[in-house]
């Protein structure tokens, strides 16, 4: 498996597809499958992006939450 | 006067007594009745509640009350924002079904407070995931200086009625760059302050890491007067910080003292000739020779993407288990994809923005405003689907947004100014640092003193 998994999502985004929809459970349909499937490949090389150099440890995200 | 006026100008003449704020709606709402069913800009016209209120103006102008900076001057809104006895319906049909909101948005209170009259709520993309302006359930909204070409979105009709001259002013949300591209389409300034600085309370969200409001308007000093009304904390927006900066009063205060800088590297790429050549007319106008590099733009970009698809399609993920089919089919597909997304990439992309921001901010050290295209076109013709980047053809919906989403991915304020060009308008934008909008607001009314911008009314057949 990739270190982020993009590769494996750009080679085969149907396969991942499948799995995440049944995961999420949130069916595709067939006319919307395509086009699903596009907005993966796009999403997955924006992540290669994302995923090539991670942040450092104490790097926390923006929180937003108020306690 | 109707809203093809400007609005200090209709706030000054029911001050002194030259019109009537009746006078100002009804022909206003006259216009729109002439130009909507071409443009779509309008989704509600509000034409009871308007008259309604400009008689109540009218009866304390006429008493001698000053009822305040934006007397009589008509407004509009785009339809994800609350207005009383109607759903909030964020270009959906779903959220048709919603109850109406029960009181108007804060920001609109805030205009109203100061004179202004809501005359309308305005088109928009479905749920703002759009940046073309075309909406399944609704149609397309259309750019009125050429009706078969797009306004952008998905702040489509917000923008679109501005430059028709329907209204003076509008309000807007920008998220990936929702305010500043139906700006440079529809050759208008538009504003999408520091991240935290306008509440979004009372407005249906799309991506609450990044979502923005903000206003339009066809000139600086509209711009100005429209942004220090609408500030303001707001303890139900947990965003909002309730920082205050007024910046009518610096209008006037020239560049002289101000570091500017053209953005190279990533922004100097993908755009048209056209494109470019507007943000080099800017550059000129301003004396400004120095290049600036936004180290990690194309990174940034790329997790503003992510975490776009990610909380927008996790907003909407009960819709879209129950009612996918009542989804605009442009996008839904995107919203499912977002579902699918690894939650490790949605907290990575959160954590860049610390280290982005950190390095934008140094850059900010040397330089007050940076200038960078909006689009990098003008605007495609309405049935465009795709546009060539980089030698590749790719998706509108996806990639407009390439200059803009590094930008709004660390809140930082920029203002859209529409450079004065022959053809179809093209915007550049004007990009702060945090809390800096009167740097932006500076550098815009110095251009458009020189007349390097200009937001003409679109000519209405």
């Amino acid at each position: 498996m990739p270190e982020s998994g993009t590769e494996e999502i750009q080679a085969d985004p149907g396969r991942f597809l499948d799995a995440a929809s049944a995961l999420v459970g949130l069916p595709v349909g067939a006319e919307d499958r395509p086009l699903v499937i596009e907005n993966l490949r796009v999403l997955s090389s924006m992540a290669a992006l994302v995923m090539q150099d991670l942040a450092d440890d104490d790097v926390e995200i923006a929180p937003v939450f108020r306690a | 006067m109707n809203g093809a006026n400007s609005a200090l100008d209709i706030a000054d003449a029911v001050r002194t007594r030259q019109t009537t704020v009746t006078a100002v709606v009804q022909s206003t709402l006259d216009r729109i009745g002439q130009h909507n069913t071409a443009l779509n800009h309008f989704s509600e016209v509000l034409a009871n509640r308007a008259l309604a209120r400009a008689a109540a103006l009218d009866i304390r102008v006429d008493a001698g009350e000053d009822v305040g900076a934006l007397a009589g001057v008509p407004f509009g809104v785009k339809n994800l924002v609350d207005i009383e006895g109607l759903p909030t319906i964020a270009g959906s049909i779903i959220n048709r079904d919603r109850a109406p909101a029960q009181h108007d948005s804060i920001l609109v209170k805030r205009l109203e407070a100061a004179g202004a009259v809501l005359v309308g709520a305005l088109h928009m993309g479905e749920y703002a995931y759009d940046f073309t302006g075309r909406n399944a359930h609704y149609g397309p909204a259309r750019n009125p200086h050429d009706t078969t070409r797009m306004t952008a979105g998905s702040s489509s009709g917000v923008a679109g009625a501005v430059a028709a001259g329907l209204v003076p002013l509008s309000i807007g949300s920008d998220t990936n760059g929702s305010i500043r591209v139906p700006a440079a389409f529809c050759g208008l300034f538009g504003l999408k302050p520091t991240y935290g600085r306008i509440t979004r309370a009372d407005s249906f969200p799309f991506v609450a890491s990044l979502d923005h409001m903000g206003p339009f308007a066809r000139s600086v000093a509209d711009l100005a007067a429209m942004y220090d009304l609408m500030q303001g904390g707001d303890d139900r927006d947990p965003a909002c910080v309730g920082s205050v900066d007024v910046v009518g009063d610096a209008l006037t205060e020239g560049v002289d003292d101000l570091r500017l800088a053209v953005a190279g590297g990533y922004f100097a790429r993908g755009a048209r000739l056209e494109v470019t050549a507007a943000v080099a007319s800017v550059a000129k106008a301003l004396g400004s020779n120095d290049l600036v590099e936004i180290e990690g733009a194309e990174r940034a970009r790329a997790a503003a993407f992510l975490i776009t698809a990610v909380e927008g399609a996790n907003l909407h993920l009960g819709r879209l288990r129950e009612r996918a089919a009542d989804f605009d089919p442009e996008v839904r597909p995107r919203l499912i994809a977002g579902a699918m997304v690894p939650g490790s990439w949605y907290v990575e992309a959160q954590r860049y923005r610390r280290r982005f921001r950190a390095g934008v901010l140094s850059t900010f050290r040397d330089v007050d405003v940076i200038i960078a295209p909006t689009a990098p076109l003008s605007a495609p013709r309405l049935d465009q689907v795709t546009m060539e980047l980089d030698g590749r053809d790719v998706s509108i919906r996806a990639h407009m947004g390439i200059y803009t989403q590094p930008l709004s991915f660390i809140g930082l304020p920029v203002l859209n100014v529409p450079v004065a060009v022959d053809g179809m308008p093209i915007g550049v934008q004007l990009i702060g640092a945090p809390w800096n909008e009167r740097a932006l607001f500076r550098v815009a009314a110095h251009l458009e003193r020189l007349g390097a911008v200009r937001a003409p009314i679109a000519s209405l057949g």
